[in-house]
């Protein structure tokens, strides 16, 4: 399981590298002048060039990848932005975390409604609550999330005037972001929790538990659900690992300062700088979550850690009757 | 145990990743300060409303007069922290800023300006002829990049001709040279703190201005304060917040809440909840309507270069629908390039438009054109809403005359290279002619040859006529001469079809009704903040 480990984060080198390269290439191939966008309309096509040089811009492409691979690993530098000239590390040190906090929460509350709810549905299939829980999951799957972001705030800050409609200040101004993000969420967990749980109640082994007796509750939490779990810790990994680059709607909506608002300014105004660190720092943080849902999922799930085990036992097999 | 141990590590990592966040108090990117704060807003809030809070839509990029442009995040700070040594008010009327008189210097090519006395940085370094030459001649020469100056006022050779006079020479004679000075390009900035900061100034602005500036977030918002110093005598309102909001309806939402005092880019649809009375304690500011909006031709097209062509594509447009259909009403009909506030204005033309809306005039000039059974045409825009939509009117209209359109709305990024290069495209629609004031504002974009995105001008032959009377009309120091040679070079502009202007869009802020005194520049929309207050 180690070794699999190691190969996960040394592929994860190869994996940002072909990040890095894939948005290098397409800056350079997006028509649009970063030089002209700073200076503006007027300047000419001399200072434009100027410009371009001090930006270097002018230089060839693998010149502009090595520098930036350099200042990158030797010197822990993702540049400046071109619009305002501040650090692109320090901006995203200070928006990271603003962005990781409401989208943690908001996953924390999809959990917190999708599983008890998908659970209970699977297990009392076609009762009323079962009905109303299908009803509502298909209205907050479908809903686009900027609109309820903006009905929530017509209801609790104009009408009710009980939370606040922008900002980040206080524990108040988290609250409607992250029902936002957490309804819509909840929605689809639990979806998928029911599904899975209405398949494995229905498999002989829960047949068998009941047969022998075991109490309804334990069969359910204790052999069924266990079970179901695997398929969602696989969809709550992706869910946390989309937070960084997700959540920019909600971002926009409610005028927080985090990395969605952040990338969506940069891509407006042709800030590269901000562009590739963004994308790096969020692949950095998916390959991250992709690996930590991998070992997650090995240690839950015996059959996938056999499968882990008996592939690093065919390779030392094989390599023992080659030598 | 060992799953119990999994889940146990799962759940402190996800309460590390919450902890982080909690750890960002007001989140956003690097915090620039630039003074000490002073006062909380809470307290300042016990002895009265004396904290004005404003919603902008984008982040500010700087603070510089020279490079951050006229974004109003960074204007509404530029304006009340720096100033001009002349001053513009909403009718395009100078009067005195840093510079208390202004004059000719010898045969009109340089200007004389005589300065204020008595006045002071906000970091304390007195105002002389000296920071004038710093700021234009030494700081703006390395930093600024495009503008008038490059081709109107000879920096490198200021005179100082005593402590509160300087002579700027000009490098071409111009009936622009004073009202220029208004524009924040030509602020004053302090040698000390441009010393002191560096590379970093942009970001620690220090001025003569009414305010002073104390910090900025970026992704939250600036903040500054009363300059308790300030010449002109201190504001009743003495903190100023931007507050960055992208969404307009959230920017409504809060000023009805009270938590917002002032929307710089509301919605449509608030301003008209807001004048039907659905909001109460709120106001709307109408801004004057400077910008034109024009449909420009590419005379590199060969289509285009046909004069009939021109005036059947002029004679077919419906201005009215566009602006209903475009602005919500919140427009009015231009039928030629000047705004209406504007010395050079011609009303004979709204009385007798030189193209009205006719679709028989319009198939009658297709007639006699080289394209009488029509053709097929691309118009470029970028991707406004509103610039969209006139394209849709556009497309339309064109079609009643058999003329098929093809429209394109790029990205802003695209666009202004496309128009550059200017192979693409047989029209675009696009602003022009910042023209609030006299002639001399106007003339500043006027000229073809001025803008680089225009469809290159030099291909027509009225062209050189046209050119010739601006050039005249800027050299004019008297404003009437001015006026009336602008005057000519519109008329023959308007004969030759080489635009079709449609209309003027008018631009809103909305208020707390009590917010009194605020004094809005015509030019770029800039609000001066020194006389604001909130009424009891």
């Amino acid at each position: 399981m180690g070794r699999y480990i190691l190969k996960r984060i040394g592929m994860m080198v190869f994996v940002i590298f072909g990040v890095l390269l894939f948005i290098f290439v397409l800056l350079y191939l997006t028509p649009g002048d970063p030089a002209r966008q700073v200076l503006g309309l007027t300047a000419t096509d001399e200072q434009v060039e100027a410009q371009r040089h001090i930006m270097g811009l002018d230089k060839p492409f693998l010149e502009q990848f090595g520098d930036y691979l350099y200042n990158l690993f030797f010197r822990l530098d993702l540049g400046r932005s071109y619009k305002t000239n501040l650090s692109v590390l320090g901006e995203i040190q200070k928006r990271v975390p603003v962005t990781l906090l409401i989208g943690c929460l908001g996953v924390l509350l999809s959990l917190m409604i999708g599983i008890p709810l998908g659970i209970i549905s699977a297990v009392k299939q076609y009762s009323l609550l079962d009905n109303i829980s299908n009803v509502f999951a298909v209205i907050f799957t479908s809903m686009p999330s900027f609109w309820f972001a903006l009905e929530l705030s017509l209801l609790f800050a104009l009408r009710l005037h009980i939370l606040p409609a922008t900002g980040f200040t206080d524990y108040k101004s988290l609250i409607l972001p992250v029902v936002t993000l957490g309804l819509g969420g909840a929605a689809s967990i639990y979806r998928m929790s029911r599904s899975t749980v209405l398949d494995e109640i229905r498999k002989d082994y829960v047949r068998t538990a009941r047969a022998k007796g075991t109490k309804e509750s334990k069969v359910i939490l204790h052999h069924a659900v266990k079970n179901a779990m695997i398929p969602i810790i696989t969809q709550v990994g992706n869910s946390v690992g989309g937070i960084l680059g997700g959540a920019v709607v909600v971002e926009n909506v409610f005028s927080i300062p985090g990395m969605g608002t952040y990338l969506l300014g940069a891509i407006n105004a042709r800030d590269y700088p901000i562009i590739r660190g963004g994308v790096l720092v969020i692949c950095i943080f998916v390959s991250l979550c992709n690996l930590l849902t991998d070992i997650v999922s090995a240690c839950i799930d015996p059959r996938i850690k056999s499968y882990y085990k008996k592939m690093g036992a065919g390779k030392k097999e094989r390599g023992r009757k080659s030598s | 145990m060992k799953r119990k141990m999994i889940c146990c590590l799962l759940c402190m990592a996800l309460a590390l990743s919450v902890l982080a966040g909690c750890g960002a108090s007001t989140g956003g990117g690097e915090t620039v300060s630039g003074a000490q704060t002073a006062e909380s807003g809470a307290q300042a809030e016990a002895s009265g409303k004396t904290t004005l809070r404003v919603a902008v839509n984008m982040d500010a990029p700087g603070f510089c007069p020279y490079t951050s442009g006229y974004n109003v995040a960074s204007t509404l700070i530029i304006r009340n922290v720096y100033e001009t040594l002349i001053n513009m008010d909403a009718s395009g009327n100078l009067y005195p800023g840093l510079a208390t008189e202004w004059a000719w210097g010898e045969n009109n090519m340089s200007v004389v300006l005589t300065l204020r006395q008595g006045v002071s940085f906000s970091n304390g370094e007195p105002f002389n002829a000296d920071s004038v030459i710093f700021a234009l001649r030494d700081y703006r020469g390395k930093t600024a990049v495009g503008g008038d100056a490059e081709s109107l006022y000879d920096f490198d050779n200021m005179k100082k001709l005593d402590d509160f006079k300087v002579e700027i020479p000009l490098k071409r004679a111009g009936s622009d040279a004073f009202i220029t000075l208004a524009d924040q390009m030509y602020a004053i900035c302090s040698k000390q703190a441009a010393q002191e900061f560096g590379d970093d100034y942009p970001n620690n602005p220090v001025g003569t201005g009414a305010y002073k500036f104390v910090s900025f977030t970026s992704g939250v918002g600036a903040v500054m304060e009363a300059n308790e110093d300030y010449w002109g005598g201190v504001p009743q309102i003495k903190r100023v917040e931007t507050v960055l909001i992208s969404e307009g309806s959230q920017a409504e939402i809060e000023l009805e809440n009270g938590n917002i005092d002032l929307v710089t880019s509301p919605e449509n649809i608030d301003v008209d909840r807001i004048n039907r009375g659905d909001a109460s304690g709120l106001t709307v500011i109408d801004l004057p309507a400077s910008n034109v909006k024009n449909l420009w031709f590419n005379f590199r097209s060969e289509v285009m270069r046909d004069d009939n062509v021109r005036k059947a594509i002029s004679c077919a447009i419906d201005k009215e629908a566009i602006i209903d259909v475009a602005y919500g009403g919140s427009a009015t009909v231009a039928n030629q390039k000047i705004a209406n506030n504007n010395g050079a204005y011609d009303p004979s033309y709204d009385e007798n438009p030189m193209y009205p809306y006719d679709i028989e005039l319009a198939r009658e000039y297709l007639s006699k054109s080289g394209y009488p059974d029509g053709f097929t045409m691309t118009i470029y825009s970028d991707t406004t809403p509103s610039e969209v939509r006139i394209m849709e009117c556009v497309k339309n209209d064109l079609a009643q005359i058999g003329i098929e359109v093809e429209i394109f709305a790029l990205d802003s990024n695209v666009a202004v290279p496309a128009l550059i290069a200017g192979e693409e495209d047989d029209m675009y629609v696009a602003i022009s002619c910042n023209s609030v004031g006299y002639a001399p504002g106007f003339l500043k974009n006027a000229s073809p040859n001025m803008t680089p995105c225009w469809g290159k001008w030099d291909l027509m032959a009225c062209d050189v006529e046209i050119n010739a009377l601006y050039e005249q009309a800027l050299a004019a120091t008297d404003i009437d001469e001015c006026n009336a040679l602008v005057r000519q070079a519109v008329r023959l502009e308007m004969e030759n079809a080489m635009a079709v202007p449609v209309c003027y869009p008018v631009s809103h802020l909305t208020a707390n009704a009590k917010l009194q005194g605020l004094v809005i520049d015509g030019g770029y929309s800039v609000y001066f903040l020194k006389d604001a207050y909130f009424e009891p």
